[in-house]
């Protein structure tokens, strides 16, 4: 059944559709958040906190954007949420990132060292360059999600492209 | 240039690609989540319910103790009714001023 019939019967309260919906979408949440956080324990918790977020607002999904890029959206405040909350912010910036959580390949491979520097980022700038290009969404989807203007999104997309390129300059300049 | 903008690109999508692989991850099943739904939807009602006691709560509240000043001391009710007047006219004066100005 597609998502825009399941939402349906969701919004009338049919439980099982509701069920049915996340359990469709939890995956693509995980692995969004995975991208985001770069710590899969934490993304692990936060698609939980989606889904309880999507049961609760249900009703007031009012079918403009796909579902799932409406999740993509919950999932992004609960994250930017949780960091001003809980200023997880510094932590993640020490933690060696996502080491633990990277194939024994990982080391060798290309973009090891940039996923290193990504990892380095601060997550508010780290969260829209993955979301513009890694996911394509546009300026204004990721301004709206995480409560920024838009010209504050780009600056910190281009802040971020030119950290993560600096390694490459470097390598080629080897 | 080309060649490099490609190039991180590319490292980002193989990257994020690898550390957020989930192919061979399993979602809850559907009976869990039906019941996390059940669950947060009692929980949803329980609030709703709770928050509805209170607003009544507080109304009753207030209009037991309006009726007896007004009863026990008229005098210091329709003070009190003056200065509620008051407050809302010069809240409103106000409002209007400023959106005047804005819009001038």
């Amino acid at each position: 059944m597609e998502d825009a019939a399941l939402v349906a019967k969701a919004q009338r309260g049919d439980s099982v559709a509701l069920a049915r919906l996340l359990q469709a979408h939890y995956l693509s949440v995980k692995k969004y958040l995975i991208t985001v956080t770069l710590d899969r324990s934490l993304a692990e918790d936060l698609t939980q906190e989606t889904m309880i977020r999507a049961i609760q607002r249900i009703a007031q999904y009012s079918g403009r954007a796909r579902f799932s890029t409406w999740l993509i959206s919950i999932a992004t405040n609960l994250f930017m949420d949780s960091l001003r909350r809980q200023k997880r912010e510094r932590r993640l910036q020490e933690e060696s990132v996502a080491m633990a959580d990277l194939p024994a390949e990982a080391p060798q491979a290309d973009w090891a060292d940039l996923m290193h520097r990504l990892g380095e980022l601060p997550r508010d700038v780290a969260v829209p360059v993955v979301l513009k290009h890694y996911y394509g969404y546009t300026y204004e989807e990721i301004a709206e999600w995480m409560g920024i203007p838009e010209g504050t999104v780009k600056s910190r997309i281009w802040g971020g492209i030119r950290v993560l390129r600096r390694g490459l300059d470097a390598d080629a300049g080897e | 240039m080309l060649m490099q903008e490609n190039s991180w690109e590319k490292q980002l999508k193989q990257g994020l690609d690898t550390l957020s692989d989930v192919s061979r991850e399993e979602p809850p099943n559907l009976a869990d989540l039906q019941m996390l739904v059940a669950q947060v939807q009692r929980e949803q009602r329980q609030q709703t319910g709770r928050d509805l006691a209170l607003f009544w709560l507080a109304a009753l509240l207030t209009v037991s103790l309006a009726m007896f000043v007004f009863s026990q001391r008229p005098v210091y009710f329709l003070v009190f009714q003056g200065l509620v007047f008051v407050c809302l006219l010069g809240g409103g004066v106000v409002w209007l001023t400023g959106r005047k100005r804005v819009t001038e």
